[in-house]
């Protein structure tokens, strides 16, 4: 509350200063887009589209299969995981400040992240939570006297100021005309920054035990710059539940060889089976998808799958015997799932979902906002 | 503070919600895991106060566990679409809420309690000032059992014994199908514990209905084996002395063989202190109309009729028995039932009587001899022998300390309503009338008697001598001094006057078709489902001081039961 009452300072100070065409009925909220993973996946790995290295190695095999089954390895035979992190955000849209022919769209957003840890007994309890409170606008588009303004009336409130026009991995791609839009890639990169602090923060607790699964791509930058370092691979899973469709598969060489779409890929994937691991990022990364639940219980061919990721430090072939026993771990999690309360149920990890609703939780109301956080 | 703190542990924190926020009367709470909590536990919620912090006080009447599935079809995909072996890797979340009724507030502010306030269990004062017992004196306490909760806290619940004896309310009912003798128990439980605890306790007089087997006919008698060490530590712990009754007097019924025997005709002969009752036509003439209560005489010729007689039998300057007229020759059953007025032996046919017509002199005339004839115990006679008492002149002559048991057991339910119409009506006019004067006269008289029902049976429209007389003592007994301790095992077929003037209800096992009748309308639907639950012996009371029916346990009675009865607790 005590940011919605600088907030409203702010607002209050800026409708003196400068011209406000704002929301009516006050803030109003900014719906997330369902498809918003897979934009991000795109964005994050536009360069490649092609995959044609498995990089897993199998001493038992020469090749290894492009499809393994992996039995579901339950918490009462290895708690494998035992750390979950998720984030949210909720974003406001306020109004649109004039200043002359100059305009640009304010948000106000909170955006959080949570770190789960489970307990023996399969309950969960909070290790880390954090909120962040953000008031975004275009810098580009107003002075830089009013800019300057804006840094004064905030500094000694704990929201932080964020330009919307500035450059970032996730935001760049999906801007648009709409200024909005772009908002809502801004805003997402703050929460994956949070994120990328949190998981900083809970690499001391990880070990070969005690592994972390994390809601999305691995692939954002100060992430992978976290999970990177060394030569060991971090206890770190980044599990995507929707990914980009683009992709195709090269697998083996010569005559033998053949090219696969993501979905002939994903079709061919079996119940309780993965398919080999692919490099990206020249084997910074590796990916791989998991069938989760049996196509029968589910209306369309590639739902219930994931997708996998390991930030690879030594960029050599990581063994099978490892993405296998993570795998089937993951497997195991599909036992519960929140069915009835968020459609992409058949993807969600359990965990995550709590990790996620807890962050929910400790946002503000959006009632509360909208009538909190008007411009007079 | 800090020491309260650890012996009293935060055990949830109270939750109020969109769809289910607290109010003035309820409040819900959550449960940390491990906690076990019980309906009819009493909880400390934290409550806002002008200075510091106030508690209010409430009894769990429910409790329900919600988990974040929507549906139960969300756990059933959750287990892998039905597979019931092996354990999901993470639980699904879930608590189980307690809603509890606000009993009071220790400063009494009633806003309701907010979210997310400290809960937990009350302490023993706590749970006294939740009843507000605290606000009872000590002199009109009346310890009434013990409140046993989830956490092993244990506190004395004491009864008003100005809302139990009068004069602000007074009568007791007991209900319920709780378990042989349980009823009973209590009810002498109550009765032993009210002897030794009033103020004016030697000024009491009790009279007991004996209505099964000799359950107590042994009232002054130790228990064969006494008493486990935790009764006498329950009975102890209200500050009760575990003994038999003193001062007791037994009235055992007539039989048909009685008169060569020597023997009543009772299941079990006390020890001591008992004599036989008979009822002859001297003493009956003036109840005839308790006699006939379960005949149906919707035109009132049997009423007119009895009316007859009775003027008749009765000497017209005394008021007292004395036949004149053409009733001169009555001087017994026999001859009231074959004699003139209602009968003529010369023409062997019934006779009319005033205004009531020769066929209805002799309809009464058979449901008559019915009763004392044909079909009786032998508790009626044509002349009480001298040793055989007169059962109205011994309950007369009730003096304060006494106990009355009087065994009906025995008898057909004609003459059970004979006898204990009798003693309520000489029980009323000692208080009413006659002998209000007396210096001896107990100053309350109570009067226990089991299945009620049968005196008192709910009749919306006809009413009966025996119920005009209950009702009598119902509505009037609270000011005169009298007050009636009924017992029933279903309450819903006992007259709702009679009900609606008993301030303190007691309510045992109970079948849930029983708990959804009208007399049962003042519980909350969850607590009428916890009393369908209880186990025998435990018992739902609701009295005037407590805001909600609590649940109480109390000790086996300090008096030697039959073997069958092991009951309360």
């Amino acid at each position: 509350m005590k940011a919605l009452t600088s907030m409203r300072g702010i607002l209050k100070n800026l409708s003196k200063q400068v011209e406000v065409l704002s929301a009516i009925g006050g803030a109003i909220q900014d719906l997330e887009h369902p498809d918003f993973e897979e934009r991000e996946d795109m964005a994050m790995n536009e360069e490649e589209k092609i995959f044609d290295a498995i990089h897993e190695y199998d001493p038992s095999v020469a090749n290894p299969p492009l499809f393994r089954f992996v039995q579901p390895l339950m918490r009462g035979q290895n708690h494998f995981y035992r750390y979950f992190l998720d984030g949210s955000f909720r974003s406001y849209f306020l109004g649109t400040m004039l200043e002359h022919e100059r305009e640009t769209p304010v948000l106000f957003a909170q955006v959080g992240a949570c770190l789960l840890h489970r307990k023996d007994d399969g309950s969960v309890c909070k290790i880390a939570l954090e909120v962040r409170n953000i008031l975004t606008l275009s810098k580009e588009r107003i002075s830089r006297t009013l800019w300057n303004h804006i840094e004064n009336l905030i500094e000694d409130s704990d929201i932080k100021l964020v330009d919307l026009t500035e450059q970032d991995i996730i935001s760049k791609k999906l801007a648009d005309f709409d200024l909005r839009n772009k908002a809502a890639g801004k805003i997402c990169y703050e929460m994956h920054l949070l994120e990328s602090e949190m998981i900083n923060k809970a690499l001391p607790y990880l070990s070969e035990e005690n592994w972390m699964i994390i809601d999305g791509s691995l692939l954002f930058s100060p992430t992978l710059y976290y999970l990177r370092g060394g030569e060991e691979t971090k206890p770190v899973v980044g599990v995507s539940k929707s990914f980009r469709k683009d992709p195709q598969f090269a697998y083996g060489r010569g005559p033998k060889g053949e090219r696969k779409s993501i979905f002939k890929l994903l079709s061919e994937l079996d119940f309780e089976h993965r398919t080999a691991a692919f490099k990206a990022r020249n084997g910074e990364v590796v990916f791989w998808y998991v069938r989760l639940r049996e196509q029968k219980h589910l209306d369309y061919p590639i739902m219930g799958i994931i997708k996998g990721e390991l930030a690879n430090p030594s960029k050599k072939p990581i063994p099978s015997e490892l993405l296998d026993i993570i795998s089937q771990a993951l497997v195991a999690e599909r036992s519960v799932t929140p069915h009835g309360q968020d459609r992409r149920w058949h993807v969600h990890l359990y965990p995550i979902f709590l990790a996620e609703c807890a962050v929910k939780e400790s946002l503000l109301r959006r009632e509360v906002v909208q009538q909190f956080l008007k411009w007079r | 503070m800090n020491d309260k703190k650890k012996k009293n542990p935060i055990i949830g924190l109270s939750s109020a919600t969109v769809n289910k926020p607290n109010t003035s009367n309820e409040f819900c709470f959550w449960l940390a895991p491990e906690i076990i909590v019980n309906p009819f536990d009493i909880m400390e919620a934290e409550q806002v106060a002008e200075e510091g912090m106030s508690l209010t006080f409430g009894i769990i009447n429910d409790l329900e566990h919600i988990t974040d599935a929507p549906s139960h079809l969300s756990n059933f995909i959750s287990n892998d679409f039905g597979q019931v072996a092996g354990e999901p890797n993470t639980v699904r979340q879930g608590t189980t809420v307690a809603r509890a009724a606000v009993l009071s507030n220790d400063q009494s502010i009633y806003m309701p309690v907010m979210n997310d306030y400290s809960i937990r269990f009350a302490d023993e004062r706590g749970i006294q000032k939740a009843l507000g017992i605290d606000t009872i004196d000590e002199q009109y306490r009346v310890p009434a059992g013990l409140i046993e909760m989830s956490n092993k806290t244990r506190a004395v619940v004491f009864l008003d014994s100005r809302y139990l004896l009068g004069p602000e309310g007074a009568h007791l009912n007991i209900t319920g199908i709780s378990g042989l003798a349980t009823k009973t128990s209590y009810a002498m439980f109550l009765i032993q514990s009210i002897l030794q605890s009033v103020e004016y306790k030697d000024k009491i007089g009790v009279i007991i209905l004996n209505v099964k087997h000799g359950d107590l006919l042994t009232l002054d008698q130790p228990p064969d084996k006494g008493l486990s060490v935790k009764d006498h530590g329950d009975w102890e712990c209200m500050g009760l002395n575990p003994k038999p009754f003193d001062d007791v007097h037994y009235f055992l019924p007539e039989g048909k063989d009685s008169s060569t025997t020597g023997r009543p005709n009772s299941f079990r002969l006390p020890e001591r202190n008992w004599c036989r009752y008979a009822y002859s036509l001297e003493d009956t003439y003036q109840n005839l109309d308790l006699l006939l209560s379960n005949t149906l005489d919707p035109w009132e010729t049997i009423g007119a009729l009895i009316g007859e007689i009775t003027q008749g039998l009765s000497d017209p300057k005394t008021g007292l028995w004395g036949p004149y007229g053409k009733w001169i020759d009555v001087s017994d059953w026999l001859s009231l039932l074959n004699g003139p007025p209602l009968f003529d032996p010369d023409k062997g046919q019934a006779q009319r009587i005033g205004d009531v017509r020769a066929i209805s002199v002799a309809r009464f005339k058979r449901l008559l001899r019915r009763i004392v004839v044909t079909r009786q115990s032998g508790v009626f006679v044509d002349h009480r022998p001298k040793d055989v008492k007169n059962l109205r002149s011994e309950i007369a002559n009730i003096k304060g300390g006494q106990t009355l048991v009087v065994d009906i057991a025995t008898l057909t339910d004609d003459e059970q309503t004979l006898v204990f119409g009798d003693i309520l009506r000489t029980i009323h006019a000692l208080y009413a009338g006659e002998g209000s004067d007396r210096k001896d006269l107990p100053e309350k008289v109570i009067i226990f008697v089991d299945e009620l029902n049968k005196y008192a049976p709910l009749r919306e429209k006809q009413s009966s001598p025996i119920i005009e007389q209950v009702l009598d003592i119902a509505e009037r007994g609270r000011s005169l001094g009298v007050v009636l301790f009924g017992a029933e095992q279903f309450m819903s077929v006992v007259h709702q006057r009679v009900v609606g003037n008993c301030s303190t209800n007691v309510i045992g096992h109970s079948g849930s078709a029983e708990l959804s009748s009208y007399a049962y309308k003042f519980l909350d639907p969850a607590v009428k489902a916890n009393i369908s639950r209880l186990i025998k012996g435990d018992l739902v009371i609701s009295h005037p001081k407590f805001n909600q029916p609590i649940k109480i346990h109390f000790p086996y009675p300090a008096y030697k039961q039959p073997v069958y009865g092991q009951s309360g607790t």
